[in-house]
């Protein structure tokens, strides 16, 4: 199930919700965890099983380092699990497929790609697990010994599928009591709309614009073209990932939970660094925790450092996808970073702040043509025809495009500099009744998505074609 | 705070009622615009859960009976028309008229359906074929529609077609219908039977028959509330409704569609249900024989067409003994070959432009017998 489709929005939430407030406390955990495994398995009725194993494992291996506090051979031994019982879901159930057609490929053998489905969500679920097994080995956090408690921290709705990437460490304190008052729900229901107006609104919008340019030949592609489509991808998929976190952390607040921040306008960087520290900021700060530092970080010298980084980033690649083109997004920002740290640290900080913003920008867009075409030829062919490769400046295509999308485009862009809301809480500190045109503005977004998702499902029958 | 306490109220009213509508509230149990049966509520075993056809069947039943769902996606259709994307299901309003959007030919499928077309010519030499495409409105209204559209030209497209044609007769009447003031339903998107009448004048010419003039028919408004296919598509209320005419003499006809023999080409019930096109001959058979039992000249005629050709059929039938009409989109490859096109003094192919350059059953037209 996902946060914008009818089903969510009209019948799990309002009867999970309604659940949820009418049973005391000491069994709003419990609520969590099964409402959770009902969201979870109304996409994945089978591999809900994988996940619930995975629970219960984490789960075991805590308790087990709990019981075995001052054996540290013990201690390990139960992280080890945990740790290859996650990483062991994500190899065979998310890159199985890809390592068995690479290795045919390079060996010409034909081992068969049992072409497993993938389990909706398993690379947040698995990280989140993982976060509490490694910092309890690390003695950062207290165990879990209830496992209501715990499985409610790892199956509830709004994080399971597609983040935030939830550390226990950020709500371990609201596992065990948390306010739930209007104050709390009001706010969420804000964030809430305001995620699903990205989401419905903006990202499907510019998203069709980008279906059908991708759908092209890139050969005969204008250039203007070329711009609309990869930027209207650009914004797509901010609007789309940071406004579904946002109905993340809308639906954590209006459960008593305060998840963290996942985007920080990251379009607003001045340089590809910041770009990633302001981006899906959960992953980045998983990486940085679990694989940087323990691999050294950048406390011993230049050399290691760099091998480092290119760890971790062809890692946040791959994370991004059982494709090599995500491992070659992934080590360009490898590059990049490795880049701006050692040879252009000092150049960087020099031109003016729109210079600098350009800068990233572009590299942010050349590396969503990496994300998104998965053939480097292709990605070339795109690239070329950003810079002209077909000849053609525009078409009368373009002009349709221009005509059907700019006034979106514009508003998305706008939006994505976060510069509106923020004059909002300026003008809205001095006008009386602000916080009742939020409401309007609120409900209007929240009329609006339902009418477009309705839309989405309406399909007029065509009697011409028979 | 008393702002706050008023958000969580109006949140939950809405995710409450909207269902509570939507599970509870009147239901229909077809939907009119959409012309399909609507989903019922699924039931829960331990299969459908398994392979989520439960799930898919909430998602269905949810959508299909969503409380106001026209209204929503009226809604929708205001705020994309605001902001510039004034197409909607490939259709756009123009003068008053909703006009069908042409383009991204597929010109392999053409080649392919030409081809067939062709083939079965070889085999009856003897025949007369004709082939007329008809140009929808858009062509109509070519000098309106704005260059960002990016439209085809249909008149372009008619003149692929005829060059790939051999030994068929091309008929172009697209100015002819263009001089009619209502040459195209303006919420559907068939042309209009003022349309078919000019066409069927230029056909005399062609086919050799003196066409009737309009005075000896007796005209008759048969209904003035027809919303059609593209009202459908794009729910625009301020398009006004469409009236069909028809043209009657005293001529009586047989229609025959399978083992069914009907005393007339005109089929009153249609005009009080959704689909009134289909008024004409009852709407598009596979295969269906018209005869004029008051003529003895015992020509016949062969059409293989597409709804089109409906309205334009009873002008012709004037003129014939019979006419078989052939709706490959109908048809099976067993049934089209069971009429034999020798049998024929004039083989007419009737199409619109739009839907003969995605037609992906007019294949089956080879298969027709010959000699």
């Amino acid at each position: 199930m996902v946060f914008s489709e009818p089903v969510f929005m009209f019948m799990f939430l309002p009867v999970s919700l309604l659940i949820y407030y009418a049973v005391p406390f000491r069994f709003k955990n419990a609520v969590l965890f099964l409402t959770g495994l009902l969201f979870y398995s109304w996409g994945e009725p089978i591999y809900v099983l994988i996940m619930i194993l995975s629970t219960l494992i984490d789960y075991l291996a805590g308790r087990t380092m709990y019981k075995f506090d001052s054996n540290e051979k013990a201690r390990k031994a139960a992280l080890i699990v945990s740790v290859i019982m996650n990483l062991s879901l994500l190899g065979v159930f998310k890159y199985s497929g890809m390592m068995i057609d690479t290795f045919n490929g390079v060996f010409g053998t034909s081992i068969i790609n049992p072409n497993l489905p993938l389990p909706i969500g398993i690379s947040f679920f698995t990280f989140q697990s993982m976060s509490y097994t490694i910092d309890l080995y690390r003695r950062n956090i207290s165990v879990q010994k209830s496992f209501v408690k715990f499985a409610a921290f790892v199956t509830m709705f709004p994080q399971i599928v597609a983040g935030p990437i939830v550390r226990y460490d950020d709500i371990s304190k609201e596992l065990e009591s948390r306010k739930i008052d209007f104050e709390a729900i009001s706010n969420g229901i804000s964030v809430f709309v305001c995620g699903l107006c990205k989401k419905v609104l903006i990202a499907n919008s510019v998203g069709e614009l980008w279906t059908n340019v991708k759908a092209m030949d890139y050969s005969a592609l204008p250039a203007a073209t070329a711009w609309l489509g990869i930027i209207a991808f650009t914004l797509q998929i901010y609007f789309d990932f940071s406004g579904y976190s946002d109905m993340a952390i809308g639906l954590g607040k209006m459960l008593g939970f305060n998840f963290p921040q996942n985007f920080d306008y990251p379009y607003n960087s001045k340089t590809v660094s910041e770009f990633w520290r302001r981006w899906h900021m959960t992953l980045g700060g998983w990486f940085k925790s679990y694989v940087y530092f323990p691999l050294g970080g950048s406390r011993n010298g230049k050399a290691k450092t760099i091998r480092n980084l290119l760890i971790v980033w062809a890692l946040t690649g791959i994370w991004h996808g059982a494709s090599w083109n995500f491992a070659i997004w992934g080590i360009y920002y490898g590059i990049i970073l490795i880049l701006e740290k050692f040879v252009f640290a000092n150049v960087i900080k020099k031109p003016p702040d729109f210079v600098t913003r350009i800068y990233t920008l572009f590299m942010v867009v050349i590396g969503w043509v990496i994300f998104e075409i998965s053939s480097p030829a292709a990605e070339l062919g795109f690239v070329g025809s950003m810079f002209g490769s077909s000849g053609m400046l525009s078409d009368t295509n373009t002009l349709n495009i221009l005509h059907n999308y700019l006034f979106t485009l514009i508003i998305a862009a706008v939006v994505a500099t976060g510069h509106p809301l923020k004059l909002w809480k300026k003008i809205s500190e001095k006008i009386r009744f602000s916080d009742a045109l939020c409401v309007v503005g609120e409900a209007a977004g929240m009329a609006a998505s339902i009418a477009y998702l309705v839309d989405a499902t309406y399909n007029p029958f065509l009697y011409f074609n028979f | 705070m008393k702002t706050k306490v008023f958000r969580v109220i109006l949140f939950f009213l809405v995710i409450l009622i909207i269902p509570a509508f939507t599970l509870f509230g009147e239901k229909e149990t077809v939907s009119y615009n959409e012309n399909k049966t609507l989903a019922e509520f699924p039931k829960l075993t331990f299969d459908s859960w398994k392979n989520r056809s439960f799930m898919n069947g909430m998602a269905d039943f949810f959508s299909d009976h969503f409380v106001l769902r026209e209204s929503f996606i009226k809604a929708k259709n205001a705020i994309e028309n605001a902001i510039g994307k004034n197409e909607i299901n490939g259709v756009v309003e123009i003068n008053g008229y909703l006009v069908q959007t042409f383009r991204d030919i597929n010109y392999n499928l053409t080649d392919r359906n030409i081809a067939a077309l062709n083939k079965l010519k070889e085999k009856n030499p003897d025949t007369n074929f004709y082939f007329m495409p008809i140009a929808t409105a858009q062509e109509i209204f070519r000098n309106d529609i704005p260059r960002y559209l990016d439209v085809d030209s249909e008149a372009e497209y008619i003149s692929y077609c005829f060059g790939k044609l051999n030994n068929i007769e091309a008929v172009d009447v697209t100015d002819k219908i263009a001089e009619n003031n209502y040459a195209f339903y303006r919420t559907d998107h068939h042309w209009t039977t003022e349309s078919a009448y000019s066409a069927y004048r230029a056909l005399g010419g062609i086919l050799n028959f003196i066409p009737l003039e309009k005075t000896e028919f007796t005209s008759e408004t048969v209904t003035e509330d027809f919303k059609g296919t593209l009202y459908s598509k794009t729910l625009n209320e301020n398009i006004e409704s469409d009236s069909i005419t028809a043209y009657h003499t005293n001529t009586e006809f047989t229609l025959t569609v399978k083992d069914e023999i009907y005393n007339s080409l005109y089929f009153d019930d249609f005009l009080t249900k959704k689909d009134k096109y289909s008024y004409f001959l009852g709407g598009n058979h596979g295969i269906c024989k018209i005869e004029n039992k008051s003529l003895e000249n015992g020509k016949k005629m062969l059409i293989i067409k597409d709804s089109y050709a409906n309205c334009i059929v009873p002008f012709l039938a004037e003129h014939y003994s019979e006419i078989t009409l052939v709706d490959p989109r109908y048809c099976s490859h067993t049934q089209i070959k069971t009429v034999n096109a020798s049998e024929y003094d004039d083989v007419l192919v009737l199409f619109n432009v739009s839907g003969f350059s995605s037609e992906q059953n007019f294949v089956l037209t080879e298969f027709i017998g010959g000699k």
